[in-house]
């Protein structure tokens, strides 16, 4: 009883399929492809982690909670025009505050002193909380200089980045080499796969970018008003926020130390933009079609529905097999 | 109708593409000993390093793509005219005739180039002018003349100087003009390519004419603590009553 209901059954789905039937076989086809191709171009996200070693670095801080460095025995330079062999050296439990939307830039040459500079078009770059119930205001322009000689030290950010320096006359610092690897969402899936990689050459320049958003997370009533973020808006593309860190290692006590700027950082972003001396530079993006190879439930969703389609195919080699037969026998009664 | 529809469609791309000059209007010429414009567009061109890369002036109207304002009337000068991309991907160094104008005229510069599509692509920021009297195998030079394009005509009244900083910090000062002697930062660009130069100053010039002409600028630079030595150059104010 139960089989004659399964056989009753099963010749109705496939019936489903036959030539005149509710689903046509090339009807499944277009279906399953719309679905797979759906699929594929819906957009994910992705995740930019780029590990590099490099001289100079530079980002404009969204978040300043999270950028806040201790800097104690560090000298700072508050003017532009102040002589560069006067410094003052700030107390041992020194903390940055920086504003919203000023500019920063690191470099570091080998095991040299660690400089700090901050800008912003106008305004206040942020003030220095010294420890004691002072605190030391900033303007415009101000120098930190690190000697970084004794302990490593780490500088966590949260911001726009821009790594590395693109080779022409006068520079001197540069990215030293390092790798982008790209992180994407699995389909249906809280998991993650790595979708690209790729390494970087000394001398590079990385920016990672994003399709245009409004930016008023960037512009904030606060005192560093900067000509990039108010312009923002009119722009094509956005640089993309990231979190990152940069760590040192001093000279000292380190066996051989590790040179220059050691930089992680991980944000959301649609392409990273690398200029290369000598070229015309490129994009490293994932492209929807290398889901097929990277997504392991993309893969065994597509496996599936060729296994279908293959069934489906044999389904129908069977019935015009039998339709014929029948014929055959029809016409020789 | 479609005759019609296509006519309208030519003419549309002449005047897009075409570059723009009017014949009533002075008008300089490339030197008849160089007739051929000295011009290069790849994806690295080698920049010469110098600190001033262009000196420009927005909100002046011309009609032309590229317009100078000599110093001084003249007949039968030379003016060198050096563009350059802040990409470094175009680079090009001429001399030309100018023609015979009075003080104050602004001089429309043929320019034939074989990239002028290119050329009119470039944002305001993107495409730096120098240009000073003389021809251009004059070795030491610090006495510019203001130049502007179409990109900048609807700008607010500026000096601009383009500037390749080395990466970096800049400020702009007026030497010779106490109303405007307080040193200004200039601005970094940030993104993209930049390889022709790095930084653009501005110094507004909303009045018609300038108390001091030429004005005497200085610009200072400083990477982390050191201080680079400043650059001081002379620019000759177009007189705009």
């Amino acid at each position: 009883m139960a089989s004659s209901v399964m056989k009753v059954g099963l010749k109705r789905v496939l019936g489903l399929f036959s030539r005149g039937g509710f689903l046509r076989k090339e009807w499944f086809l277009l279906l399953m492809l719309i679905v797979i191709m759906s699929l594929v171009l819906y957009p994910r996200e992705k995740i930019f982690t780029i590990d590099v070693s490099t001289e100079v670095v530079s980002f404009s801080i969204s978040d300043p909670k999270y950028s806040e460095w201790n800097i104690g025995g560090a000298s700072i330079q508050k003017d532009f025009f102040e002589e560069t062999g006067k410094k003052d050296v700030l107390p041992e439990s020194s903390r940055l505050e920086p504003s919203k939307g000023v500019d920063v830039q690191l470099q570091r040459h080998g095991t040299a002193p660690i400089y700090i500079t901050l800008t912003c078009d106008a305004g206040s770059v942020g003030r220095i909380d010294t420890g004691d119930g002072e605190y030391i205001e900033l303007g415009e322009w101000a120098l930190i200089s690190i000697m970084g000689d004794v302990k490593p030290e780490v500088f966590s950010f949260r911001g726009t980045l821009d790594i590395g320096d693109d080779v022409t006359v006068g520079i001197d610092s540069i990215l030293l080499g390092g790798s982008i690897s790209i992180v994407e969402e699995k389909l249906l899936t809280n998991g993650h796969y790595i979708a690209g990689q790729e390494t970087l050459n000394p001398g590079d320049r990385v920016q990672l970018w994003k399709s245009h958003e409004p930016a008023s997370n960037l512009i904030d009533r606060g005192s560093c008003i900067s000509s990039k973020t108010l312009n923002v808006a009119k722009k094509k593309r956005e640089k993309s926020d990231v979190d990152g860190f940069i760590r040192t290692e001093p000279a000292n006590n380190y066996s051989e130390p590790v040179n220059a700027l050691n930089l992680v950082a991980h944000g959301k972003a649609d392409y990273a933009e690398v200029n290369r001396f000598g070229s015309a530079g490129y994009e490293i993006k994932v492209l929807p079609l290398t889901r097929f190879v990277n997504d392991p439930i993309l893969g065994i969703l597509l496996g599936a529905v060729t296994a279908l389609l293959l069934l489906l195919e044999l389904v129908s080699k069977i019935r015009s097999f039998n339709d014929s037969k029948n014929k055959g026998n029809d016409t020789n009664d | 109708m479609d005759i019609v529809r296509g006519l309208g469609l030519v003419g549309a791309f002449l005047i897009t593409f075409s570059p723009i000059t009017y014949s009533s209007e002075p008008l300089a010429v490339l030197d008849p000993n160089s007739p051929v414009l000295n011009e290069v567009y790849k994806d690295e061109v080698p920049v010469s390093g110098k600190v001033i890369a262009g000196v420009g002036m927005s909100g002046l109207a011309v009609k032309g793509v590229l317009a100078l304002f000599p110093k001084v009337k003249s007949s039968l000068g030379f003016a060198c005219v050096q563009v350059m991309s802040r990409d470094g991907r175009y680079w090009a160094e001429n001399t030309f005739v100018l023609p015979e104008i009075d003080l104050g005229d602004g001089v429309q510069v043929s320019y034939p180039s074989k990239y002028n599509n290119l050329l009119n692509e470039y944002s305001a920021d993107d495409l730096a002018i120098l240009s000073y009297s003389g021809r251009c195998e004059k070795k030491k030079v610090n006495n510019f003349m203001v130049t502007t394009r179409q990109k900048l005509v609807d700008k607010s009244r500026a000096l601009i100087v383009y500037v390749n900083s080395s990466r970096a910090d800049t400020y702009i000062r007026v030497m010779n003009d106490s109303t405007k002697k307080v040193a200004k930062k200039c601005r970094k660009i940030t993104e993209g390519r930049r390889t022709g130069y790095d930084t653009i100053c501005r110094v507004d010039m909303p009045e018609e004419t300038s108390a001091v002409n030429p004005v005497k600028l200085s610009v200072y630079r400083r990477k982390f603590n050191k201080s680079l030595k400043p650059v001081q150059f002379l620019v000759a104010l177009p007189e705009l009553n």
